[in-house]
């Protein structure tokens, strides 16, 4: 069964231009896209997830993408949100991210969250679709141009 | 495309691990291994060891009674029957001084051994099993068995067995529970490897030594005792061990005298068992170091051989004679009286073999016996000595042991003849109830008993958790990254990894399930650690929890081993225990001791 984007990223949660120049600073607004949403039940708690994970060991694929994410309690679904950068962003490692993709997962999905962190992983490979992604000026765009390459198989 | 040859990115698996760790996931998820079944290929290696060792010891004894006694025939009677006179008064004594002078100064260490010791009850104890104390025992016996002693050879190859059994336990490190089952499996090949006869050898430890027929045990004795019998066949052949005659029932009424044989071999078997104990007393009387006492009892063996050498060795030739009815009642009454007095004058002296095939001639002797006395009275069907000769083995064999299934068995196996069953049955039953309600020890109880066979069987009723688990358990952080968890599944070769903090605190599980189908991902690779893909919520038991309790625990796991954690506050990962070792554990337990109460 595929895993589609826009499956777990609405447009609500998807910043075209992040205004951080850090990577604390990403994180933190990448992580405000989720306020309000129904399946974060403590935003607060599910960050302080996502930061503690961070911290020990970095989410940067080496192609301009992070992946910061969390098993947490605090989420009812796996939820997403995006974060695009078009200066990019320094991250541990000297590593310059442009796509910031936060995941949040509740803690029994083990393989729930293998099957969708596998295909984004693999859609975001696939060539051009960051080039697209980047090129995008609507959020639907946006989303277009990372959906159409984002079948994950479990 | 990347280069094969290339190192693999940092957190992925190299390519040879992956392929490893896949055909592992295949064998998991198309043959489902479980614990047991690897018991089982053990309990089959040790079989054939097993009988690779009975082998040796077969050929070793033959050869040197051709030297001791310059004779090649390895048939003990018809080699006795060659001596001079003077020879067969001597040859026993001094195998007995120098069997006698191997026990002394091989087992210096462990103060006088000047007790009965029936080597074929073999005590599993924690499965640990002495080399030197084995070999010691082994060599004296073949001193004894090689000049014409009065005992069974069984009794070495089950010590030598146990023996192989429980070197390959320590060697692999097993648990306390599989090394006394895999012990247990050594053994029945040993008794299988004597008499060719595999369920008499897996029903011998199942319910002499263990105690219990559960499931879980007796199919790796069974397993044992199978691979023993096939191998032992392969090298010499599968002729029967006994000239059985064909067995007949001429009418239903002839059941009754057998009723009644049954009824005399469970009465003698007790006073069989006290004239031993008489004997046994008497030789502790005698001053003098072993090899003295031994001596004595060999020139005893001796000089009744002088007059009948059909008193030396286990008895095989002359239960054939018997079964043939090559003698007279009045001749067979005799050496009946004389093997009787040798066999006690041997163990009684602390010769230590196998009492087993001198207790078959002794039943053969009496169901002959007990024939002849029946055709003085006028009765409406003919009486065959031999075959009541047969059904006597198997009675007495019942009475002396308190075993009467394993009697049943082994009688049936020796003869392949089903026309045997009912009186056999009838029998052996009769004469397990009839010893009993006179003794209630049977012939091994003693000999268990000094061995400490009740002790660990108490012990069970006791354990714990921290008992039974192996210490050590294979374990990762929870930054540890794909290809370290991908390594440890394919070295270890578990369903399921455990995730502790540097403080060794258990936090949780890693299922190859969950995993298997994301090996070949080079993102998550990269991505993927530890924490991200553990079992917070994962099921385990406290070290000090009872063993009904880890039982329980297993109720709501689908594994094969939890994890065990100490039973403080703090949740440190200790050790991990198997299910197949706790219900071994369950199993041994909750029979009572074997030796002394009616199976």
């Amino acid at each position: 069964m595929g895993v589609r984007i826009h499956e777990i990223v609405a447009e609500n949660q998807i910043a075209l231009e992040l205004n951080a120049t850090t990577q604390e600073q990403a994180l933190r607004e990448v992580a405000d896209l989720f306020r309000g949403h129904c399946a974060v039940m403590n935003l607060t708690a599910f960050y302080d997830d996502v930061i503690a994970r961070e911290m020990v060991s970095s989410t940067c694929t080496g192609n301009g993408v992070a992946f910061p994410h969390a098993r947490t309690d605090h989420v009812t679904k796996i939820v997403g949100a995006i974060g695009r950068s078009s200066p990019g962003i320094t991250f541990e490692n000297d590593q310059r991210v442009h796509l910031v993709l936060m995941i949040g997962t509740p803690k029994a999905l083990v393989k729930d969250y293998l099957v969708c962190l596998a295909g984004l992983a693999k859609a975001l490979r696939a060539p051009g679709v960051i080039e697209e992604a980047m090129k995008a000026t609507t959020r639907s765009e946006f989303l277009r141009a990372l959906a159409g390459r984002s079948d994950a198989k479990s | 495309m990347q280069n094969p040859a290339a190192s693999p990115a940092p957190g992925r698996l190299r390519p040879p691990l992956l392929r490893l760790l896949k055909i592992w996931i295949w064998i998991i998820d198309h043959l489902h291994p479980t614990e047991l079944q690897g018991t089982l290929i053990w309990a089959g290696i040790i079989g054939f060891f097993s009988a690779v060792a009975s082998l040796l010891f077969r050929t070793l004894t033959a050869a040197l009674h051709g030297l001791l006694t310059g004779q090649a025939n390895p048939g003990m009677v018809e080699s006795f029957a060659h001596l001079s006179l003077w020879a067969r008064l001597l040859t026993p004594a001094a195998g007995g001084v120098l069997a006698g002078l191997i026990l002394f100064f091989g087992l210096r260490w462990r103060g006088a051994v000047d007790t009965t010791d029936y080597m074929e009850a073999i005590v599993l104890g924690d499965g640990r099993i002495s080399a030197r104390l084995s070999i010691v025992k082994c060599l004296s016996a073949m001193f004894t068995i090689a000049t014409g002693g009065s005992i069974g050879r069984e009794g070495p190859l089950v010590q030598l067995s146990s023996l192989v059994a429980s070197a390959a336990g320590r060697i692999r490190n097993w648990s306390t529970p599989r090394l006394r089952l895999m012990v247990g499996c050594g053994a029945a090949a040993g008794i299988a490897s004597a008499y060719n006869a595999p369920i008499a050898g897996a029903l011998f430890v199942a319910e002499i030594v263990l105690g219990t027929l559960a499931m879980e045990i007796f199919g790796p004795l069974v397993f044992s005792s199978v691979i023993a019998t096939l191998t032992i066949r392969g090298f010499l052949g599968s002729d029967p061990l006994y000239d059985i005659p064909p067995f007949r029932l001429y009418s239903n009424w002839e059941i009754i005298p057998y009723l009644f044989l049954g009824l005399f071999t469970g009465f003698i078997a007790p006073w069989f068992l006290r004239f031993l104990q008489v004997s046994e007393r008497l030789f502790a009387r005698v001053p003098g170091p072993t090899y003295v006492k031994m001596g004595i009892g060999g020139l005893i063996v001796g000089a009744l051989a002088v007059v009948y050498p059909e008193v030396c060795g286990n008895g095989y030739t002359a239960v054939n004679a018997i079964l043939r009815g090559d003698w007279l009642w009045q001749s067979l009454a005799l050496i009946l009286l004389f093997k009787t007095i040798a066999t006690s004058a041997t163990f009684g002296s602390g010769a230590v073999g196998g009492v087993f095939t001198p207790t078959l001639f002794i039943g053969a002797s009496l169901g002959y016996l007990f024939a002849c006395a029946l055709r003085l009275m006028p009765l409406p069907f003919p009486l065959n000595p031999s075959a009541f000769a047969l059904v006597g083995m198997g009675a007495f064999l019942a009475g002396t042991t308190h075993a009467p299934i394993m009697a049943i068995i082994i009688l049936f196996e020796l003869t392949l003849d089903y026309e045997i069953i009912a009186p056999l049955m009838l029998a052996c039953v009769i004469a397990y109830y009839t010893a009993f309600s006179i003794e209630k020890r049977s012939i091994y109880s003693e000999s268990l008993k000094r061995k400490g066979a009740g002790g660990f069987r108490a012990q069970l009723a006791e354990l714990q958790v921290r008992d039974l688990m192996k210490t050590d358990p294979v374990s990762v952080l929870p930054t540890a990254r794909f290809a370290e968890i991908g390594q440890k599944f394919i070295a270890h070769r578990f369903n399921y990894l455990y995730v502790i903090d540097p403080a060794r605190h258990f936090i949780g599980a890693i299922s190859l399930h969950d995993v298997k189908n994301y090996l070949n991902e080079p993102d998550l690779a990269e991505l993927i650690i530890a924490r991200d893909i553990m079992r917070d919520e994962f099921p385990h038991v406290a070290a000090g929890a009872s063993l009904t309790e880890a039982l329980d625990a297993f109720t709501r796991h689908d594994g094969e081993r939890l994890p065990v954690i100490n039973n403080g506050g703090e949740q440190q990962l200790t050790g991990s225990i198997s299910k197949t070792d706790l219900i071994l554990a369950l199993a041994g337990r909750s029979s009572p001791d074997a030796a002394a109460a009616p199976v």
